[in-house]
Protein backbone atom coordinates (compact mmCIF):
# COMPACT_ATOMS: atom_id res chain seq x y z
CA UNK A 1 0.00 0.00 0.00
CA UNK A 2 1.18 3.59 -0.59
CA UNK A 3 0.86 6.50 1.55
CA UNK A 4 -1.53 7.75 0.12
CA UNK A 5 -4.06 4.59 0.51
CA UNK A 6 -2.85 4.92 3.93
CA UNK A 7 -3.85 8.80 4.19
CA UNK A 8 -7.45 7.60 3.42
CA UNK A 9 -7.15 5.04 6.36
CA UNK A 10 -5.89 8.02 8.97
CA UNK A 11 -8.98 9.77 7.85
CA UNK A 12 -11.04 6.89 8.82
CA UNK A 13 -9.30 6.10 11.69
CA UNK A 14 -9.89 9.12 13.86
CA UNK A 15 -13.78 8.66 12.33
CA UNK A 16 -13.43 5.38 14.39
CA UNK A 17 -14.47 3.46 11.08
CA UNK A 18 -11.74 1.47 10.38
CA UNK A 19 -11.73 -2.50 10.79
CA UNK A 20 -9.25 -3.81 13.52
CA UNK A 21 -7.06 -5.49 11.08
CA UNK A 22 -7.03 -2.70 8.98
CA UNK A 23 -5.98 -0.53 12.11
CA UNK A 24 -3.13 -3.00 12.90
CA UNK A 25 -1.62 -2.75 9.64
CA UNK A 26 -2.23 1.14 9.69
CA UNK A 27 0.14 1.07 13.23
CA UNK A 28 2.61 -0.49 11.86
CA UNK A 29 2.81 1.44 9.27
CA UNK A 30 2.50 4.58 11.20
CA UNK A 31 5.51 3.40 13.61
CA UNK A 32 8.10 3.50 10.38
CA UNK A 33 6.54 6.14 8.25
CA UNK A 34 6.84 10.08 9.29
CA UNK A 35 4.65 11.33 6.68
CA UNK A 36 1.68 9.45 7.55
CA UNK A 37 2.62 10.47 11.26
CA UNK A 38 2.09 14.08 10.32
CA UNK A 39 -0.96 13.40 8.45
CA UNK A 40 -2.37 11.67 11.56
CA UNK A 41 -1.63 14.85 13.17
CA UNK A 42 -2.69 17.37 10.58
CA UNK A 43 -6.22 15.78 10.44
CA UNK A 44 -6.02 15.68 14.25
CA UNK A 45 -5.37 19.47 14.21
CA UNK A 46 -8.19 20.30 11.75
CA UNK A 47 -10.61 18.25 13.99
CA UNK A 48 -9.27 20.55 16.84
CA UNK A 49 -9.92 23.57 14.55
CA UNK A 50 -13.00 23.03 13.28
CA UNK A 51 -14.29 22.52 16.78
CA UNK A 52 -13.26 25.45 18.04
CA UNK A 53 -16.16 27.27 16.33
CA UNK A 54 -19.62 27.84 18.72
CA UNK A 55 -21.83 26.93 16.31
CA UNK A 56 -24.66 28.99 14.59
CA UNK A 57 -27.90 28.96 16.75
CA UNK A 58 -31.28 29.12 14.80
CA UNK A 59 -32.82 32.48 15.60
CA UNK A 60 -35.58 32.70 18.20
CA UNK A 61 -38.06 34.08 15.67
CA UNK A 62 -37.84 30.94 13.59
CA UNK A 63 -39.78 28.96 16.57
CA UNK A 64 -42.59 31.14 16.25
CA UNK A 65 -42.87 31.37 11.81
CA UNK A 66 -42.43 27.19 12.24
CA UNK A 67 -44.93 26.48 15.02
CA UNK A 68 -47.36 28.44 14.00
CA UNK A 69 -48.15 27.19 10.56
CA UNK A 70 -47.45 23.69 11.55
CA UNK A 71 -50.39 24.44 14.23
CA UNK A 72 -52.42 25.88 11.41
CA UNK A 73 -51.67 22.97 9.02
CA UNK A 74 -52.75 20.44 11.84
CA UNK A 75 -55.69 22.22 12.80
CA UNK A 76 -56.80 22.68 8.96
CA UNK A 77 -56.02 18.85 8.99
CA UNK A 78 -58.53 18.21 11.92
CA UNK A 79 -61.32 20.68 10.83
CA UNK A 80 -61.32 18.75 7.84
CA UNK A 81 -61.86 15.27 9.41
CA UNK A 82 -64.40 16.55 11.71
CA UNK A 83 -66.82 16.96 8.61
CA UNK A 84 -68.66 13.73 7.95
CA UNK A 85 -69.02 12.60 4.46
CA UNK A 86 -72.69 14.10 2.79
CA UNK A 87 -73.59 12.25 -0.58
CA UNK A 88 -74.42 15.71 -2.08
CA UNK A 89 -70.99 17.43 -1.17
CA UNK A 90 -69.06 13.89 -2.11
CA UNK A 91 -68.00 13.60 -5.86
CA UNK A 92 -68.48 10.58 -7.86
CA UNK A 93 -66.02 10.43 -10.88
CA UNK A 94 -66.80 7.58 -13.85
CA UNK A 95 -65.70 7.09 -16.86
CA UNK A 96 -68.18 8.86 -20.05
CA UNK A 97 -68.92 4.88 -20.77
CA UNK A 98 -69.81 4.10 -17.46
CA UNK A 99 -72.09 6.69 -16.57
CA UNK A 100 -73.73 6.84 -20.09
CA UNK A 101 -74.47 2.77 -19.51
CA UNK A 102 -75.58 3.49 -15.86
CA UNK A 103 -78.04 6.53 -17.53
CA UNK A 104 -79.35 3.84 -19.99
CA UNK A 105 -80.40 1.38 -17.62
CA UNK A 106 -81.81 4.08 -15.36
CA UNK A 107 -83.96 5.36 -18.34
CA UNK A 108 -85.11 1.79 -19.45
CA UNK A 109 -85.88 1.26 -15.88
CA UNK A 110 -88.10 3.61 -15.92
CA UNK A 111 -89.87 3.03 -19.00
CA UNK A 112 -90.03 -0.66 -17.85
CA UNK A 113 -91.82 0.17 -14.81
CA UNK A 114 -93.87 2.66 -15.90
CA UNK A 115 -95.25 -0.01 -18.72
CA UNK A 116 -95.50 -2.93 -15.74
CA UNK A 117 -97.65 -0.24 -13.91
CA UNK A 118 -99.81 0.62 -17.07
CA UNK A 119 -103.73 -0.71 -15.94
CA UNK A 120 -105.74 -3.37 -17.91
CA UNK A 121 -108.72 -0.95 -19.76
CA UNK A 122 -111.69 -1.23 -17.65
CA UNK A 123 -115.22 -1.09 -19.45
CA UNK A 124 -117.08 1.98 -17.41
CA UNK A 125 -120.34 2.30 -16.78
CA UNK A 126 -121.28 4.05 -19.44
CA UNK A 127 -119.87 1.58 -22.00
CA UNK A 128 -116.61 3.63 -22.58
CA UNK A 129 -112.97 1.72 -22.00
CA UNK A 130 -110.89 3.67 -19.23
CA UNK A 131 -107.60 3.41 -18.80
CA UNK A 132 -104.82 4.75 -15.97
CA UNK A 133 -101.40 5.21 -16.63
CA UNK A 134 -98.81 5.07 -13.58
CA UNK A 135 -95.58 6.67 -14.48
CA UNK A 136 -92.77 6.47 -12.12
CA UNK A 137 -90.98 9.68 -12.10
CA UNK A 138 -93.15 11.80 -11.48
CA UNK A 139 -96.11 9.74 -9.71
CA UNK A 140 -99.14 11.00 -11.31
CA UNK A 141 -102.15 8.56 -12.28
CA UNK A 142 -103.65 9.49 -15.72
CA UNK A 143 -107.55 8.53 -15.92
CA UNK A 144 -109.24 8.97 -19.11
CA UNK A 145 -112.25 7.03 -21.72
CA UNK A 146 -112.12 6.07 -24.59
CA UNK A 147 -112.77 7.32 -27.24
CA UNK B 1 -39.73 14.25 28.20
CA UNK B 2 -36.17 15.66 27.14
CA UNK B 3 -34.88 12.08 27.66
CA UNK B 4 -37.34 10.83 24.70
CA UNK B 5 -35.42 8.75 21.93
CA UNK B 6 -36.16 9.37 18.55
CA UNK B 7 -38.14 6.32 18.01
CA UNK B 8 -40.17 7.44 21.43
CA UNK B 9 -40.24 11.04 20.04
CA UNK B 10 -41.95 9.14 16.60
CA UNK B 11 -44.64 6.90 18.76
CA UNK B 12 -45.05 10.15 20.75
CA UNK B 13 -46.57 12.69 17.55
CA UNK B 14 -48.55 9.64 16.53
CA UNK B 15 -50.52 9.89 19.26
CA UNK B 16 -49.96 13.92 20.18
CA UNK B 17 -48.89 15.37 16.60
CA UNK B 18 -48.61 19.11 17.78
CA UNK B 19 -46.89 18.72 21.19
CA UNK B 20 -44.46 15.83 19.75
CA UNK B 21 -43.77 17.60 16.45
CA UNK B 22 -43.19 21.03 18.96
CA UNK B 23 -40.59 18.73 20.57
CA UNK B 24 -39.19 17.29 17.24
CA UNK B 25 -38.70 21.05 16.49
CA UNK B 26 -37.06 21.99 19.16
CA UNK B 27 -34.30 18.61 19.32
CA UNK B 28 -33.49 19.24 15.79
CA UNK B 29 -33.82 23.20 14.58
CA UNK B 30 -30.40 24.14 15.54
CA UNK B 31 -28.49 21.18 14.13
CA UNK B 32 -30.43 21.81 11.39
CA UNK B 33 -30.07 25.50 11.18
CA UNK B 34 -26.31 25.35 11.67
CA UNK B 35 -26.30 22.22 8.86
CA UNK B 36 -28.07 24.89 6.73
CA UNK B 37 -25.50 27.46 7.18
CA UNK B 38 -22.84 26.19 6.97
CA UNK B 39 -23.70 24.77 3.97
CA UNK B 40 -25.27 28.04 2.24
CA UNK B 41 -23.15 30.59 3.76
CA UNK B 42 -25.80 32.79 4.05
CA UNK B 43 -28.16 33.54 7.18
CA UNK B 44 -31.17 34.15 5.37
CA UNK B 45 -30.90 31.24 3.25
CA UNK B 46 -30.45 29.14 6.31
CA UNK B 47 -33.77 30.80 7.91
CA UNK B 48 -35.45 29.31 4.62
CA UNK B 49 -34.20 26.22 4.52
CA UNK B 50 -34.93 25.36 8.01
CA UNK B 51 -38.33 26.37 7.65
CA UNK B 52 -38.66 24.45 4.43
CA UNK B 53 -37.38 21.23 6.12
CA UNK B 54 -39.20 21.25 9.09
CA UNK B 55 -42.73 22.17 6.89
CA UNK B 56 -41.94 19.28 4.92
CA UNK B 57 -41.06 17.02 7.86
CA UNK B 58 -44.65 17.95 9.71
CA UNK B 59 -46.70 17.36 5.67
CA UNK B 60 -44.32 13.95 5.01
CA UNK B 61 -44.50 12.62 8.51
CA UNK B 62 -46.18 9.87 7.88
CA UNK B 63 -43.79 8.85 4.77
CA UNK B 64 -40.88 8.17 8.17
CA UNK B 65 -41.20 4.66 7.55
CA UNK B 66 -37.95 3.82 10.19
CA UNK B 67 -39.03 5.45 13.29
CA UNK B 68 -34.99 4.54 14.24
CA UNK B 69 -33.74 6.62 10.91
CA UNK B 70 -35.44 9.91 12.17
CA UNK B 71 -32.41 11.64 12.30
CA UNK B 72 -31.27 10.47 9.16
CA UNK B 73 -34.47 11.19 7.34
CA UNK B 74 -34.45 15.01 8.92
CA UNK B 75 -30.59 15.72 7.47
CA UNK B 76 -31.93 14.57 3.90
CA UNK B 77 -34.61 16.51 3.82
CA UNK B 78 -33.01 19.60 5.18
CA UNK B 79 -30.05 18.24 2.44
CA UNK B 80 -32.30 18.75 -0.35
CA UNK B 81 -33.86 21.99 0.66
CA UNK B 82 -30.15 23.09 1.16
CA UNK B 83 -29.24 21.99 -2.11
CA UNK B 84 -32.73 23.16 -3.66
CA UNK B 85 -31.55 26.85 -2.60
CA UNK B 86 -27.82 26.40 -3.78
CA UNK B 87 -28.87 25.53 -7.59
CA UNK B 88 -31.21 27.98 -7.72
CA UNK B 89 -28.11 30.24 -7.25
CA UNK B 90 -25.52 28.25 -9.28
CA UNK B 91 -26.65 26.01 -12.32
CA UNK B 92 -27.10 22.72 -11.93
CA UNK B 93 -24.06 22.02 -13.82
CA UNK B 94 -21.89 23.83 -11.61
CA UNK B 95 -22.66 21.50 -8.55
CA UNK B 96 -22.33 18.21 -10.77
CA UNK B 97 -19.05 18.58 -12.91
CA UNK B 98 -15.90 19.00 -12.15
CA UNK B 99 -16.05 16.14 -9.71
CA UNK B 100 -12.47 16.24 -8.99
CA UNK B 101 -12.36 19.83 -8.31
CA UNK B 102 -12.37 20.38 -4.70
CA UNK B 103 -12.38 24.01 -3.90
CA UNK B 104 -16.09 25.69 -5.07
CA UNK B 105 -14.16 29.32 -5.35
CA UNK B 106 -11.71 31.78 -4.62
CA UNK B 107 -12.11 33.95 -2.29
CA UNK B 108 -10.49 37.20 -1.39
CA UNK B 109 -7.39 35.68 1.02
CA UNK B 110 -6.87 39.89 2.04
CA UNK B 111 -10.13 40.65 4.00
CA UNK B 112 -9.76 37.31 6.02
CA UNK B 113 -6.24 37.20 6.71
CA UNK B 114 -6.17 39.70 10.01
CA UNK B 115 -9.34 37.45 11.65
CA UNK B 116 -8.85 34.95 14.16
CA UNK B 117 -7.88 31.71 13.30
CA UNK B 118 -11.45 30.40 13.47
CA UNK B 119 -12.68 32.52 11.21
CA UNK B 120 -10.07 31.53 8.91
CA UNK B 121 -10.98 27.70 9.44
CA UNK B 122 -14.52 28.71 8.67
CA UNK B 123 -13.91 30.62 5.86
CA UNK B 124 -11.34 27.78 4.07
CA UNK B 125 -14.52 25.05 5.16
CA UNK B 126 -16.61 27.77 2.75
CA UNK B 127 -14.63 27.58 -0.29
CA UNK B 128 -15.05 23.72 -0.34
CA UNK B 129 -17.18 22.54 -3.05
CA UNK B 130 -20.82 21.57 -1.50
CA UNK B 131 -20.38 17.89 -2.13
CA UNK B 132 -17.21 17.79 0.49
CA UNK B 133 -18.39 20.49 2.74
CA UNK B 134 -21.20 18.68 3.42
CA UNK B 135 -19.68 15.03 4.30
CA UNK B 136 -17.36 17.30 6.74
CA UNK B 137 -20.40 19.06 8.25
CA UNK B 138 -21.84 16.25 8.71
CA UNK B 139 -19.00 14.14 10.33
CA UNK B 140 -17.43 16.61 11.81
CA UNK B 141 -20.56 18.46 13.37
CA UNK B 142 -22.59 16.47 13.55
CA UNK B 143 -21.07 13.19 14.30
CA UNK B 144 -23.04 11.30 11.61
CA UNK B 145 -21.25 7.83 11.24
CA UNK B 146 -20.09 6.91 7.30
CA UNK B 147 -23.16 4.58 6.77
CA UNK B 148 -25.40 7.59 8.28
CA UNK B 149 -23.90 10.19 6.12
CA UNK B 150 -24.72 7.99 2.98
CA UNK B 151 -28.32 7.52 3.68
CA UNK B 152 -28.68 11.26 3.76
CA UNK B 153 -26.40 12.41 1.06
CA UNK B 154 -27.69 9.36 -1.32
CA UNK B 155 -23.82 8.12 -1.95
CA UNK B 156 -22.08 4.63 -1.13
CA UNK B 157 -19.88 4.68 2.15
CA UNK B 158 -16.88 4.22 0.31
CA UNK B 159 -17.58 7.28 -1.61
CA UNK B 160 -18.45 9.08 1.57
CA UNK B 161 -14.87 7.77 3.16
CA UNK B 162 -13.13 9.00 0.00
CA UNK B 163 -14.88 12.32 -0.14
CA UNK B 164 -13.94 12.84 3.50
CA UNK B 165 -10.38 11.84 3.13
CA UNK B 166 -9.98 14.47 0.01
CA UNK B 167 -11.88 16.87 1.73
CA UNK B 168 -9.80 16.89 5.11
CA UNK B 169 -6.36 17.04 2.77
CA UNK B 170 -7.27 19.35 0.66
CA UNK B 171 -8.71 22.06 3.43
CA UNK B 172 -5.81 20.82 5.96
CA UNK B 173 -2.96 21.69 3.02
CA UNK B 174 -5.40 25.15 2.44
CA UNK B 175 -5.34 26.31 5.89
CA UNK B 176 -1.81 26.00 6.48
CA UNK B 177 -0.72 28.08 3.33
CA UNK B 178 -3.42 30.37 4.57
CA UNK B 179 -2.18 30.25 8.33
CA UNK B 180 1.18 31.10 6.76
CA UNK B 181 0.42 34.17 4.65
CA UNK B 182 -1.11 35.30 7.71
CA UNK B 183 1.62 35.08 9.52
CA UNK B 184 4.31 36.51 6.93
CA UNK B 185 2.09 39.56 6.84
Amino acid sequence: MTCDTYEEQISALIDHELKDEEAEVLFVHLSTCRTCRRSLQSVLDLRSDLGEQAPPMAPKELDEKILKRTRLAHRASKDRKAIPFHLWTGRISLPVTVAAIIMVFLIAGSLMVSSMTKQKLLPSPEGRVEAVYITTLPAVEVHGNFP
Amino acid sequence: MQTLTDEQLVERIKVDEARGFAHLYHRYKHRVYAYCYRLLRHPQNAEDATQETFLKIHRSFHQLENPGSLQTWVFSIARNEAFTILRRAKPVEELEQAENEVWDEEGPLERIVERERAAIVQHCLSLLKPAYREVLILREYEYLSYSEIAKVTGASESAVKSALFKARKTMGKKLDSMMNERDER
